[in-house]
């Protein structure tokens, strides 16, 4: 038993060498070609040089500068463990049971699609939603991710669920999924899940807040965070815009990253205020 | 001698079809379909050949536009498509594609300006369309107008930040 666990530790560190700049690892859940696109956008980002941050933006992020060291590092801290749209972490779940006291729509954010069809999974932190779960239950909660078993005990448990969406919804029209601008885009969405991964207390998570007007009236799709998963997101894709740019980006490339960077920023509520990012563990 | 004349009565003709083309083209009206006030007129020219522009050689700016009116993204399509709103919804995204032919055929036209600045303004005005593409409208309207249709007050507070805030115009 002991030696099994020694060659699941070994493998699970020589998956973190290779592969991808950020380490990090994908369950068997994941398509090759969803992969393959991820890997490819964590080696944009450990590769693409932006403009220097401005304080206020640096602190946003919680990132000493926009090096591809640093950010490749806040990835690396935040999204460690993908898991696929097939993945059921029902099936998962290990010496506790779910209740169904916390709503996931802080993190995911659809709307009630019942009877339309089902809303397409772009990107959720799964394994935040599961610390919210074992710390309002007071239940200890592991994870089978096949070779490991997690035990969701920090919000900085770094386990996020992609699906098709990913990569067909979050994309612009007619323009390449592999092309730098939605590879871009796919960055910001890592980045936004990322801060789901951090904050403490009544903030742990950094859960979105329901839209009181607006687009959104009614989702939790708003925050009032200034430092939130909107914020972080809007304020790296001003950059990535800014590098596309020169980088010759098409002009409908760039109106892409201008229509998600406009979405983000009309997210955040009046009166956001900043919140400690220290992540919290049980 | 006879070759030549026959050959002048020839292209003749062919210039009196392209003409009596533009001028049906002229006649024609923009096609209904929520496109508010204030509304193009119908004497626009045809857009010469272009090379440098998406847009379509034989399309005018009036009808360019207006199909880039009526498919920009409403909040209530968004709000009956079931469609995830965790991340930038896709039909805001796709907006880029409409939004791109007009700055294009605008930037290649620029005599187009007038009407150009129509289409901002009714975009940026209309709250049945998704906040995100009226402030990228409002910022191409502040372009084209020089800045004064963010100070005329026209627009929410909310929405002229929201417009400032955004990265500088692509290639204008």
């Amino acid at each position: 038993m002991k030696k099994l666990s020694l060659y699941s530790v070994c493998f699970w560190l020589l998956a973190a060498c290779g592969g991808n700049p950020a380490g990090i690892q994908f369950d068997a859940s994941v398509p090759g070609n969803q992969k393959s696109l991820i890997e490819g956008d964590l080696k944009l980002i450990a590769s693409t040089r932006l403009s220097a941050g401005t304080p206020e933006d640096l602190k946003i992020l919680n990132v000493t500068d926009l090096s591809e060291a640093s950010l490749i590092g806040y990835l690396r801290e935040r999204v460690r463990y993908v898991v696929g749209e097939s993945f059921s972490y029902k099936q998962k779940i290990q010496t506790a049971q779910l209740s169904s006291t916390f709503d996931s729509e802080v993190f995911s954010s659809t709307r009630d699609a019942n009877p339309l069809p089902q809303t397409q999974i772009v990107m959720w932190n799964l394994g935040s939603y599961l610390f919210l779960q074992a710390k309002s239950n007071n239940e200890r909660i592991t994870l089978d991710l096949g070779l490991l078993n997690i035990w969701i005990r920090s919000v900085r448990v770094a386990i996020v669920q992609i699906g098709e969406g990913l990569f067909s919804a979050n994309a612009i029209k007619g323009i390449a999924l592999d092309s730098k601008a939605n590879r871009f885009l796919r960055i910001g969405t890592y980045f936004h899940e990322g801060r789901h991964s951090d904050g403490n207390g009544s903030n742990a998570a950094f859960p979105h807040a329901k839209c009181p007007s607006g687009d959104y009236k009614d989702d939790f799709a708003c925050e009032n965070n200034s430092n939130g998963p909107y914020a972080v997101q809007a304020t790296l894709l001003k950059y990535l815009y800014a590098a596309c740019q020169t980088q010759g980006c098409s002009e409908q490339e760039l109106t892409g990253l201008t229509l998600s960077i406009a979405d983000y920023r009309s997210r955040l509520l009046p009166g956001a205020t900043f919140s400690d990012p220290r992540p919290e563990q049980l | 001698m006879s070759h030549r004349i026959a050959l002048i009565f020839v292209a003749a003709m062919a210039l009196a079809a392209a003409l009596f083309t533009n001028a049906t083209r002229y006649s024609t009206e923009p096609s209904s379909g929520g496109y508010d006030s204030p509304r193009f007129q119908p004497s626009v020219p045809t857009l010469p050949s272009q090379r440098h522009s998406s847009a379509p050689a034989d399309t005018n700016f009036a009808e360019l536009a207006q199909k880039a009116f009526d498919s920009l993204p409403r909040i209530e399509t968004l709000r009956t498509s079931g469609e995830s709103v965790h991340h930038a919804p896709k039909i805001l995204l796709d907006s880029s594609e409409a939004l791109t032919q007009v700055s294009m055929a605008l930037r290649d036209h620029p005599e187009f300006a007038d009407q150009g600045i129509e289409f901002y303004r009714a975009c940026a005005h209309n709250d049945s369309l998704m906040t995100a593409v009226r402030a990228v409208c409002l910022q191409r309207l502040a372009f084209w107008t020089k800045g004064s249709e963010l100070e005329n007050g026209a627009h929410s507070q909310e929405l002229r930040d929201l417009a400032q805030g955004l990265p500088p115009l692509p290639r204008h």
